[in-house]
């Protein structure tokens, strides 16, 4: 009877592949990348006056939303999933040195020509940006494939994140097959429905999927909140998927596009429902900036549900009519990746950069006790001050992002104020890895000494 | 052997790998201490691994491990009977 609740007895790990964590430069570079990305854009926004603000489909404008897709989400992304598996999956990306070098450099070097081909449509540009990004994904994706299928973790943080590799890939297709426009190949048609699926498809499978999958794991790891239901955790992230995959299908078979955007919403607010139950219902309730940056995503998301569900035939409001109907996609677009997305990965940024640094010195003094004094205060790391100063420039920078683009001449403003909150970023980050620098170096002095 | 116990299952990364670590440099080679806690921390199994331990994890539920530290040169005298026991004495979390 007693073994009926204990499911595995004696599961020792002893002789499993482990050289796990990989070295600390690795997802530190992809970070380091991502978070330029944004101070780059607002150079961009500044030079490109107001014109790209006009309409989703400006050129500036694409370059811009793929500035920060792939170049902010997407690195903070790629360099978060090299650590993150092996501290769920205990097993790391294989050889993580070379697939981590080449597909980090691949893919700076895909974006910076995507938003050049999308300013300036010369075919070297366009060409080049094909080349690296496939390169870089390829690499990347299927190195974390083989990670993800080799790992003998059977959570539901590893399955989630199988979907949103799989997803990932879908999405760089389809962007290929559009970039190929460009050139002259058409291999999808002209319509715009694909642009659509693709959005989606990134956006909601490629990094939320990833978010809500490893969110089961860093949440109750790094605030002591409950797992997340199991009929969620269990089933979500799969139906999200397939949804998705049921979109594809909707330019061929039918045209319920509507209806399942509608129901990605639903469940999408399902998860930032539970997120915020999960949240308030952790044990040590103590002031921390990522929660509230977790709690400003989850409430962003489902204010702008509530926004899209409204039957906009009873909005009469000249202020609704004028301004907003007409770029009512932009402003979607905009909350969604700024005040969801962008707030989520700012957020782990915080958690994730003090904790890997800390958590690589640690690991050194397993091995060497007396290196244990040199061992410095997670909170000298990373301040809560800067955290919440960081948490303030990103709530105005989005209020101002929306504003700009009901009025496009605060432009201005707008890059003045992302440039100083990615500047502050980076200078935060920075501050991290000089302060993991020292300690290093006075652990490895004092472990010659000892030995 | 004589059992050293920590309950590390209440708090936040990276606090317990701060506590295990704090306990094994006051383990002696007569000691195996006892961790509780809410995940499998690969991290930790690694450098256990490259370093003069020995390790052995219980899974007992999806939120709970038991994983039993130990200095190299000791054998592992715990059974699936010792892991019941020990988890009847402490409720589930």
């Amino acid at each position: 009877m007693k073994n009926q609740w204990l499911k595995v007895v004696n599961m020792n790990l002893v002789g499993a592949s482990f050289d796990s964590l990989p070295p600390i430069d690795l997802p530190f570079r992809f970070f380091i990348s991502g978070i330029l990305f944004p101070i780059v854009l607002a150079i961009l926004i500044v030079l490109s006056g107001e014109e790209p603000w006009l309409s989703r489909w400006h050129p500036t404008m694409l370059a811009i939303t793929h500035g920060f897709t792939l170049g902010f989400l997407g690195c903070v992304m790629m360099g978060a999933l090299l650590q993150i598996l092996p501290v769920v999956g205990g097993i790391s990306f294989p050889k993580v040195r070379l697939v981590a070098s080449y597909s980090h450099i691949f893919h700076l070097l895909g974006t910076l020509n995507l938003i050049l081909a999308f300013i300036f449509p010369k075919p070297l540009f366009v060409i080049s940006s094909i080349v690296f990004l496939f390169f870089g994904f390829v690499l990347y994706s299927s190195a974390a494939l083989w990670a993800v299928f080799n790992t003998k973790s059977k959570s539901v943080t590893i399955s989630g994140i199988r979907l949103a590799i799989l997803l990932l890939i879908v999405t760089v297709v389809l962007g290929l097959f559009m970039q190929l426009r460009a050139l002259g190949i058409n291999l999808i048609g002209l319509d715009k429905i694909y642009t659509d699926i693709h959005a989606f498809w990134g956006l909601f499978g490629w990094i939320s999927l990833l978010i809500i999958a490893v969110s089961f794991q860093v949440i109750p790891m790094f605030h002591v909140a409950p797992n997340f239901p199991a009929w969620l955790s269990n089933h979500l992230p799969s139906l999200m998927a397939l949804v998705l995959m049921l979109l594809v299908t909707t330019p061929l078979i039918n045209n319920l596009m509507d209806e399942l955007v509608a129901i990605l919403l639903v469940l999408q607010c399902l998860y930032c429902i539970t997120l915020l139950i999960v949240m308030s219902r952790r044990k040590r309730k103590i002031p921390d900036t990522t929660i509230n940056y977790w709690q400003l995503a989850a409430l962003s998301f489902l204010l702008l549900s509530c926004f899209y569900f409204v039957p906009k035939q009873y909005i009469n409001h000249s202020f609704y009519q004028e301004l907003i109907a007409p770029k009512e996609e932009l402003l979607f677009a905009a909350v969604f990746i700024y005040f969801y997305l962008v707030s989520v990965l700012q957020g782990m940024l915080l958690k994730i950069l003090p904790f890997l640094s800390y958590t690589h010195l640690q690991q050194r003094c397993l091995m060497n006790f007396s290196a244990l004094q040199f061992l410095p205060n997670m909170h000298e790391i990373l301040t809560k001050q800067h955290a919440n100063i960081l948490f303030v420039l990103h709530c105005f920078s989005g209020l101002l992002l929306i504003f700009t683009i009901l009025y496009p001449k605060l432009y201005w403003l707008l890059a003045a104020l992302l440039f100083v909150e990615f500047s502050f970023l980076l200078a935060i980050s920075l501050k991290v890895i000089r302060i993991y620098q020292v300690c290093s170096t006075k652990i490895i002095k004092q472990s010659e000494i000892d030995n | 052997m004589k059992e050293v116990v920590i309950d590390v299952s209440a708090l936040p990364a990276p606090e317990p790998m701060q506590q295990i670590i704090a306990a094994l440099a006051q383990l002696n080679a007569e000691q195996v201490l006892k961790v509780i806690h809410r995940r499998q921390p690969f991290p930790l199994f690694e450098q256990l691994l490259k370093s003069d331990w020995e390790y052995q994890c219980d899974e007992l539920s999806n939120e709970l491990f038991h994983i039993y530290i130990f200095k190299k040169p000791v054998k592992t005298r715990l059974t699936a009977d010792d892991s019941i026991c020990s988890l009847n004495e402490k409720p589930m979390a």
